[in-house]
This record gives structure tokens, C-alpha cells and sequence, in this order.
């Protein structure tokens, strides 16, 4: 939801280390971050703390590392990669390495994913050599049921 | 002196001998098994390391000193540790308190009830740290505990079982149930 992002951020995990020098804390083993709708889960979570408040940068990672969040139009948001980039000042998370974006019925793989909290904007890259490309799968029975579901949404 | 007339003396001898005899022990009042070799009150302990820098000092209200089981118990103890930050020779100075502190030879300090860790200087990520019970070694300037602790830093609190910190390399590691929240208010 939009209003995920003011909310606090509550992290749980096995153990922790704190490195004062580089204002970094890393949560290890079993790392689960919350923030209102959002999900995040990984084997480790860095945090490192911004210059400003409410400035940190969160990158949870793990053979796969999980974010979920409920849209505002009530569709889940499943996606995964091994490494999740979250810049909570800017509301902006990216996935790289083998990224993957669920919702419903459609699917994106992607090196790159970046997805923007406040406007639920997608930006999928595809590998810098352009091996990979980006392999985008909507189905178009998904559109058309959002279409139908519209149509009646109006006539009521 | 007859012989009859020497028999009440020797008489008299032999029961002062019996009386001797029967007289019970004087006892000397049995001091505790643990005697304090001192007690000292408002006590302030200032300790230097090899250049002559103050490396922490220790006050309390009430210090008691055991030379037989070299141990000093401490009332309401305060440690303030400082170290020197290479980089910048800044000082980051450490405040230390509880209800009560035993220090041991090997210059291991526990404190024990309400202890409070607090950075003075304000210039780290952790500012604040309580738990029941806390294991300081003041020469390696390590602090460490087995019990839940409890941490604070700049817009965030956290939580865990089990902690040892380096105040020297500045790293904290807790071990066990981590909770931690960001508060992330609106500024």
C-alpha cells in the first residue's frame, strides 16, 4: 500500500553484528523485514545508515531473497532476486541477479528490476550484453478480466 | 611447715588445678569467614595506560575489599572508559553504571542490576545499551553479556540474547532472537 513506506521497519533474525566505524548493522540467518503490507526475506540484511534519519539502505540477500508487498489495488506483489536493494528515503527497490517480478497470472525476469513504492512503477533492465533479454509474459485473460471487472464496477 | 599442716594448701592446689581444668574456653569471638581487608566510600579510581592517558575511571558509593578472595564489591558503581580514535585522536568516551559491581583480580569488572551503557560523546550507532547483567574487561576494553540486552541508536531500537562488543574496534555482535525496528518517523 502507499502508505507502507511511513510506517517503521521491524527486522528479526538469528544474530546480528554492528560495525560502529561504517554505521553498518548486518542481520544474519533467517532475516525477516516488515514495513506495513511490505515483506522482505533473505539469509543476511545489511543496513547502513544514512547521513540524514530515515535515510538507511537496506539490501537483504540470499540464494533467493524475497519482497512482497499488497498493491493498493488489493493485487499481491511477489518478487525475488539474490540481492534486494531497498533505498528507504527514495522508496525505491531494486532487484538484480536473476530477478523475477510476479503478479497473478503475469511474470518478468529480469539482471535488473526497480520498483518504485509511491507510484508502483516498473523498471525492468536487461543484462548489459544484452544476452539476456527481457522476458515479459502477460496473459491476456488477466487484462481482460481487469477489463470486465471494470465494466461492472461502472454499471453499479 | 609440718606435713599436716602443708595438706590444705596442697588441697587447695589441686582443686584450682581441677577448676583450671574445668574453666571453659575463652572463646575469641569468630570473625566472618570473608572479612573485608577495607571498605571505602564515594569512592573515584582514575587508571592510566602506558602513555599516561586516562584509560577509565571507576566510582562508586561504597567499594569493599576482599584480599582473600581478591574480589572489591562495589555500591552503585560508574565506569567511564575512554578511547583514544586513532584517526582523528578524538575521544569517545563510554559511561558504565549499575546497582552493584564485583571486580576481580584479573581486572574483569561484573556489574549486575539496571546496568546502563551510554556513549557520551554521541558520535556512534550505538548510544545506549541495558541489560541485567554485564562482563566488562577493562584492560581489552570488551564488554560482553549472556542475558536479553537492549540497544538504542539514532531512530532505531533493538533487541537480542547475548552480546559481546569491542568498544576498541567498535563492533557489537548479539546473538541470539534479534528484533530490531526503524522507527523511520516523518521528519
Amino acid at each position: 500500500l502507499e502508505s507502507d513506506y511511513d510506517q517503521p521497519i521491524n527486522v528479526s533474525s538469528v544474530s546480528q553484528h554492528a560495525q560502529m566505524k561504517s554505521n553498518t548493522v548486518t542481520f544474519n540467518e533467517d532475516v525477516l523485514l516488515t514495513q506495513g503490507t511490505i515483506k522482505i526475506t533473505g539469509d543476511k540484511l545489511t543496513v547502513i545508515r544514512g547521513k540524514k534519519a530515515n535515510h538507511e539502505i537496506m539490501i537483504a540477500e540470499g540464494k533467493v531473497a524475497t519482497f512482497y508487498q499488497l498493491q493498493d489495488d488489493g493485487k499481491p506483489f511477489d518478487a525475488e532476486a539474490n540481492t534486494i536493494h531497498y533505498d528507504v528515503a527514495n522508496a525505491k527497490i531494486t532487484l538484480t541477479g536473476n530477478a523475477q517480478v510476479k503478479q497473478l497470472d503475469s511474470q518478468i525476469n529480469g539482471e535488473k528490476i526497480i520498483y518504485l513504492l509511491e507510484t508502483e512503477e516498473l523498471t525492468v533492465e536487461s543484462d548489459k550484453a544484452g544476452q539476456q533479454r527481457v522476458k515479459t509474459v502477460f496473459l491476456p485473460a488477466q487484462f481482460e478480466k481487469n477489463d470486465e471487472s471494470k465494466q461492472q464496477a461502472e454499471d453499479k | 611447715m609440718s606435713k599436716r599442716q602443708a595438706i590444705p594448701y596442697i588441697l587447695l592446689l589441686i582443686v584450682f588445678l581441677i577448676w583450671l581444668y574445668l574453666k571453659p574456653q575463652q572463646e575469641l569471638t569468630a570473625l566472618s569467614e570473608h572479612h573485608p581487608s577495607y571498605i571505602a566510600y564515594n569512592i573515584t579510581n582514575d587508571h592510566f595506560n602506558e602513555m599516561g592517558q586516562i584509560s577509565h575511571q571507576v566510582f562508586a558509593t561504597k567499594a569493599t575489599s576482599y584480599s582473600d578472595k581478591e574480589i572489591t564489591v562495589f555500591e552503585n558503581p560508574k565506569v567511564l572508559i575512554y578511547i583514544q580514535n586513532e584517526q582523528d585522536n578524538s575521544i569517545t568516551t563510554w559511561q558504565v553504571t549499575s546497582e552493584n559491581g564485583a571486580l576481580s583480580e584479573d581486572n574483569k569488572l561484573v556489574l549486575s542490576d539496571d546496568v546502563w551503557v551510554k556513549n557520551l560523546s554521541l558520535d556512534q550507532l550505538v548510544q545506549t545499551m541495558s541489560t541485567e547483567q554485564l562482563t566488562i574487561l577493562l584492560a581489552e576494553k570488551e564488554i560482553s553479556s549472556e542475558l536479553l540486552v537492549h540497544w538504542q541508536g539514532p531512530q532505531m531500537e533493538q533487541q537480542g540474547i547475548g552480546m559481546w562488543a569491542s568498544l576498541v574496534s567498535e563492533e557489537l555482535i548479539v546473538k541470539k532472537q534479534i528484533k530490531a525496528v526503524y522507527l523511520n518517523e516523518a521528519q
